[in-house]
């Protein structure tokens, strides 16, 4: 049985009352009924994930944004379950995994393609996606085309030192900030971010001059920081940034912890449906 | 240089690494790195590559500061800029104007089997 957590905590309302009838008609279309359940302000997605094991449900389905799957994936946690994803307004997560619009994400649950997906762990959350520190990108949307007023806001941004242990070294280096990396955007580098590999990639980003903001102002926009000059580029399994600071971890803009931190790959963690144009 | 599936490392001018760095993917250095580096494949050291470590890889590509035994299957180029202050084994070497090397070297014959293929084509022409 699908059961289907819809959470619309990220939309308004006018939002909702667009995609819901594509929604409802797309889960009719292609034969997956199974019960809907709508968060409130009183019916968390904790609350309807418990609820989903009590009815001994086999398919949890993550209706809202990439934050809805994030916070469902915590909640399941271990306890065996297969989750599927039901983007409502378009991400680069939904994207790449095959899934961009309603009605793909809903043709993907009735071919119930499972692919097994790693997991990155940061001191006990997971995240499917990545794990960034001192790029805040949040407000980057709301800035002109060019980006010009983001760029501006990042041309003053300080260094700070960060420090981690990785399988047989110790590493320092002057950073703007970086990603952990489990599940790439499509638009970046395509041998990074494979979420079957195993491996967690590490960026860390440099400071830019106002030269090369503005000639690659077009890849930090797009969350490309690979692609920026002198970025430093590492594969791990399992590192442990050392900072002492309290450096915040941020998983989509919400930080979700901060250093010292352990951060791990949990390979093929997580049993997720995903769509045959799934970039990896 | 061809790039395959496996992702490049890459260790940028401001980083500093001590201990063992291995990767099955090509590897470009441009910072600081003290210990070992180990990759089965390509490793390239740029002009501020500075690297207290023995190195070991398929192809090596040489414009920073070695100090350590440098163990390469196949080719090591040390260009202008490079410097290696330690032994060399390799397959094939070349060493441009510029370049530094102080230590012993010791050539290792390529099996036929890892001989580069000529195409049969270029044979039959006499190329």
């Amino acid at each position: 049985m699908y059961y289907y957590i819809v959470d619309t905590s990220k939309l308004t309302q006018r939002q909702f009352d667009r995609v819901q009838q594509e929604l409802y008609s797309s889960i009719a279309d292609y034969h997956i009924p199974g019960e809907i359940v709508r968060t409130t302000g009183i019916r968390t997605i904790k609350q309807l994930v418990e609820t989903a094991f009590f009815h001994q449900a086999k398919t949890i389905v993550a209706v809202g944004t990439d934050e809805t799957l994030d916070s469902i994936i915590n909640i399941v946690g271990d306890r065996p379950m297969i989750i599927g994803y039901i983007p409502l307004v378009a991400t680069e997560l939904a994207k790449a995994f095959g899934i961009a619009s309603i009605s793909q994400a809903c043709k993907a649950l009735g071919l119930r393609r499972v692919e097994e997906i790693d997991l990155g762990v940061v001191n006990g959350i997971s995240f499917l996606t990545k794990l960034t520190f001192g790029l805040d990108l949040k407000g980057k949307d709301s800035f002109d085309f060019f980006g010009l007023g983001f760029i501006k806001q990042l041309i003053n941004k300080p260094t700070f030192q960060v420090s981690f242990n990785a399988d047989h070294y110790h590493a320092d280096s002057e950073v703007w900030g970086g990603l952990i990396i489990n599940c790439q955007n499509h638009k970046c580098d395509k041998t990074l971010g494979k979420p079957t590999d195993g491996l967690l990639d590490v960026v860390l980003v440099p400071k830019l001059s106002r030269s090369e903001l503005f000639s690659h102002r077009r890849n930090i926009l797009d969350g490309c920081f690979e692609k920026v000059p002198g970025a430093s580029i590492m594969h791990l399994a399992a590192l442990e940034i050392t900072n002492l600071s309290g450096l915040p971890l941020k998983i989509e803009s919400t930080e979700v912890t901060s250093t010292p931190a352990k951060i791990e790959v949990k390979p093929k963690a997580l049993k997720m449906i995903v769509g045959r144009e799934r970039k990896f | 240089m061809a790039r395959n599936d496996i992702p490049e490392t890459i260790v940028s001018a401001g980083m500093r690494i001590e201990g063992e760095l291995k990767s099955n993917g090509n590897i470009r250095i441009d910072g600081i790195v003290s210990g070992k580096v180990q990759t089965s494949q390509d490793l390239v050291l740029g002009a501020t590559a500075q690297i207290d470590a023995d190195l070991i890889a398929a192809n090596a590509f040489i414009s920073g500061t070695v100090k350590g035994n440098v163990t390469v299957k196949n080719s090591l180029s040390i260009t202008e800029t490079g410097r290696i202050l330690g032994n060399i084994v390799c397959a094939r070497i070349s060493i441009h104007e510029g370049g530094v090397f102080n230590g012993n070297c010791i050539m290792r014959e390529i099996k036929p089997s890892e001989a580069p293929k000529v195409e049969s084509r270029n044979l039959e022409a006499g190329i």
